[in-house]
């Protein structure tokens, strides 16, 4: 019985130790989260690189062709817009546009249940408030989203990707200019939802952000690739109709990315 | 100097949860800890361990500390009921609390990663058993 009581004293103690800890790290005191973390960090870098699995030679090859012809294809595009743009500009003579800033990060975690193989649950990355980046930066990738800052410290920040569950965009259709909402189902999964019924969406068509940028340039910019549709559900009884979408970015593989920040 | 090898090996832990595995392997491996005695020292390693997770996992700091505190006292509650230093104890142990932590902290695949957890914290536990009936302890 005494000893019993012992372990509930001490339970006691500790619990409320936990307790006090709870409230002073609220606030980072003594920039702990700094400290203990660049601690750890050559040993996370080498046990996230250690368990990346690295794809087949034909699988390589395969991918690099693909992503030849994406960018081909690309160029053209680009080509034309830069036509257009210039064009723009010596009309109106505008040359004041607010410019977005870029700060590319490593990837030093990727916490996922089979590592190398299942999606992650969120990115770590090794910049952080000290490198100009706060909560709710969006992270990229050429020119697909990936997420958003959700936990910025002072050399590390948290990525939370558009497919964890939760997530919402306001999104629209760049083929047809369907407006939509893109959920995140996690495990890799999105689901655009709230389109009404009369916007046409077709399997292929491309979905990009809508924007939700405030006048110091910090949300969402427009047009950032969110994934391609892969599957649509319409039902005439239902109010909206919706589309699974996937992501064009493998997430598994990536060790850069990009964080754009306010100007 | 035992402990100090505890230590080291859950922060080892610690950077496999923070970089790699989204399992909660310091849960698993402070169980194992806790059903060798010495509360005390267990409670305080729960504690500081608990703390340094929360800063690599971007979580309210104490928040795990607080979590695996509660969980360690209510297994050792049943000291006297169970046989709780066996493996099919420490199983069942590590599953039910991961999948609390887990659905704590809204995790994906709960049940898979609480079953798999539990098999690591099986295996460390037979591990640690073993050696130290070969050094003649139990």
């Amino acid at each position: 019985m005494s000893q019993r009581r012992e372990l509930v004293r001490l339970i006691i103690i500790f619990v409320f130790l936990s307790f006090v800890i709870l409230l002073v790290g609220a606030s980072n005191l003594f920039g702990i989260r700094g400290v203990v973390g660049r601690a750890l960090l050559p040993l996370e870098k080498a046990l996230f690189h250690s368990s990346q699995v690295p794809i087949g030679e034909d699988q390589m090859v395969a991918k690099l062709q693909k992503e030849k012809r994406d960018l081909e294809f690309r160029l053209v595009e680009m080509k034309k817009f830069e036509e257009d743009n210039k064009a723009l500009r010596d009309q109106f003579e505008n040359s004041s546009l607010p410019q977005n800033h870029v700060v590319a990060g490593e990837i030093v975690g990727a916490p996922g249940f089979i590592p190398g193989i299942s999606i992650p649950e969120y990115l770590v990355i090794d910049k952080g408030t000290s490198d100009g980046i706060k909560d709710t930066y969006p992270v990229v990738y050429k020119n697909a989203l990936i997420g958003k800052i959700k936990n910025a410290t002072e050399h590390f920040s948290q990525v939370i990707l558009v497919t964890k569950r939760d997530m919402s965009i306001t999104v629209k259709d760049q083929d047809t200019g369907a407006l939509g909402v893109v959920r995140g189902l996690g495990g890799g999964e999105m689901l655009v939802d709230n389109v009404i019924l009369s916007d046409k969406l077709k399997i292929g068509d491309t979905i990009v952000t809508f924007g939700d940028q405030n006048t110091h340039g910090e949300g969402l910019p427009p047009g950032l690739v969110v994934g391609e549709i892969t599957s649509i559900e319409k039902t005439q009884s239902a109010l909206f109709q919706k589309a699974s979408l996937q992501t064009p970015i493998d997430v598994i593989h990536m060790s850069t990315v990009f964080v754009i920040t306010s100007q | 100097m035992i402990w100090s090898v505890f230590f080291l090996i859950s922060l080892f832990l610690i950077a496999l949860e923070g970089s790699v595995v989204s399992m909660p392997l310091l849960l698993g491996w402070l169980i194992c800890i806790a059903l060798r005695g010495q509360e005390h020292r267990t409670l305080f390693l729960a504690l500081v361990t608990g703390v340094v997770l929360d800063i690599v996992t971007f979580r309210m700091i104490g928040i795990s500390s607080m979590f695996f505190i509660v969980y360690l006292f209510l297994i050792l509650l049943y000291h006297r009921k169970f046989e709780i230093r066996s493996v099919p104890f420490v199983f069942i142990a590590t599953c039910i609390g991961s999948l609390a932590y887990l659905m704590l902290f809204g995790r994906s695949d709960v049940v898979f990663q609480s079953f798999g957890n539990g098999l690591f914290a099986s295996g460390l536990f037979g591990i640690m058993h073993i050696s130290s009936r070969q050094r003649g302890l139990v």
